[in-house]
């Protein structure tokens, strides 16, 4: 894996605007056969990307960055089983995804203690105590983790979809195809999942 | 509006997919409802607060790390590639050496010139034979059984006696004194 000479698909700086920007799809295309650079740029891409869902999904930053380095493995290893009739992102999404569902059923089995295996009062000590006095930037992080504990209470099915669609702001087709399952089931799945969060968020206020 | 009518299209009103009827009837039933109002606003809190959390990055060694895993399992084919012969496992090169085996012994008697067919293969088929004309004709008697051993011991002493005359030990035959 040669990184310095990846920037053949790196993206262009302003002076270099009318240079050609590959897609994702043209990406794999060329890593496919045999390109290393390619598949470099392709993690540059997702690295971030990736980690942002699975980091939501899973609330275990190293383990979030494991499960990222699995996926970009397997698409290292399982590059000619991405066939051009889905998007790439669609794609990697879900492999990250099963890999992220994988670990956190290991650690269901491993009955590792978690959040959710907690009493509420449990779940409650965990949480900083906010003071009137506080800065705006400790509120701000309190939400940010009040609400990461509230998601990390809801089914994996509700879940999955209020992540990609609520955080990573994905679009509704491409979230229908990366759970698999019917366009009315994702939009019908993400309403129930919102309405599911702000009750978790009322409990845990 | 009904209430669970309202919680299915709380999503597609806050993002605008409703038709204006919809709306309307949306709205009005919002204007009755300071509750459903309040969670509706909570929801939209709570998009807005989903959209802006902080984003996770990876770490600064992940390129290395990964880099040194993809060498990993680059060498992993390497190490089974020993384990193999001509490309085959074990098991599938034995199994494929006594095909190899099997398939020859089987042509050397086949296409032997001094064996011209294989003795079993010929008794099977002579066995096959016989029954076919069994079948087809009528039950062997006692008179049957005579004839054929009558006919088969003067076969076997004709040949005999055939065997003798035919075999010419006159030029191997050396006198002591020659």
């Amino acid at each position: 894996m040669n990184q310095s000479s990846s920037n053949l698909y790196t993206m262009p700086s302003v002076n270099e605007s009318r240079k050609y920007i590959y897609t994702d799809e043209e990406l794999i295309g060329h890593f496919q056969n045999g390109d290393e650079n390619a598949y470099v740029e392709l993690v540059r891409r997702y690295k971030d990307r990736l980690i942002n869902f699975v980091f939501q999904y899973v609330g275990d930053y190293e383990q979030s960055e494991d499960i990222v380095q699995d996926t970009m493995v397997k698409l290292y290893i399982k590059k000619h089983y991405y066939k051009e009739i889905a998007k790439f992102s669609t794609w990697i999404y879900t492999i990250a995804k099963n890999l992220a569902n994988t670990e956190l059923r290991k650690r269901k089995r491993r009955k590792i203690t978690q959040l959710s295996h907690m009493s509420r009062e449990e779940k409650q000590i965990d949480l900083p105590a906010i003071q009137p006095e506080t800065g705006q930037e400790v509120q701000n992080e309190f939400a940010h983790k009040l609400i990461r504990n509230a998601i990390q209470q809801l089914p994996e099915h509700f879940k999955t979809v209020i992540i990609l669609r609520d955080v990573q702001e994905l679009s509704y087709d491409e979230i229908s195809n990366i759970v698999d399952v019917p366009l009315g089931t994702v939009k019908s799945r993400i309403n129930r999942a919102r309405i599911q969060l702000q009750s978790e968020l009322q409990e845990l206020k | 509006m009904e209430r669970y009518q309202f919680e299915d299209l709380i999503s597609d009103y806050l993002e605008n997919t409703l038709t204006i009827a919809q709306r309307k009837s949306f709205d009005s039933y919002l204007e009755s409802n300071p509750k459903a109002k309040q969670l509706v606003d909570n929801m939209k809190n709570n998009i807005n607060e989903l959209n802006e959390l902080p984003k996770v990055k990876t770490s600064a060694a992940f390129m290395k790390n990964l880099q040194g895993r993809l060498s990993a399992e680059r060498r992993i084919p390497v190490e089974s590639t020993a384990k193999s012969f001509l490309g085959f496992t074990p098991l599938y090169a034995t199994v494929m050496t006594g095909l190899v085996v099997a398939f020859l012994f089987v042509s050397i008697e086949l296409f032997n010139p001094e064996k011209p067919n294989l003795p079993i293969l010929n008794k099977t088929f002579a066995t096959h034979a016989d029954e076919g004309s069994i079948s087809n004709k009528h039950e062997p008697t006692e008179n049957d059984d005579n004839q054929n051993l009558a006919d088969v011991e003067s076969d076997s002493l004709d040949q005999l006696d055939d065997d003798i005359k035919k075999k010419d030990y006159s030029k191997q035959i050396h006198l002591v004194n020659d």
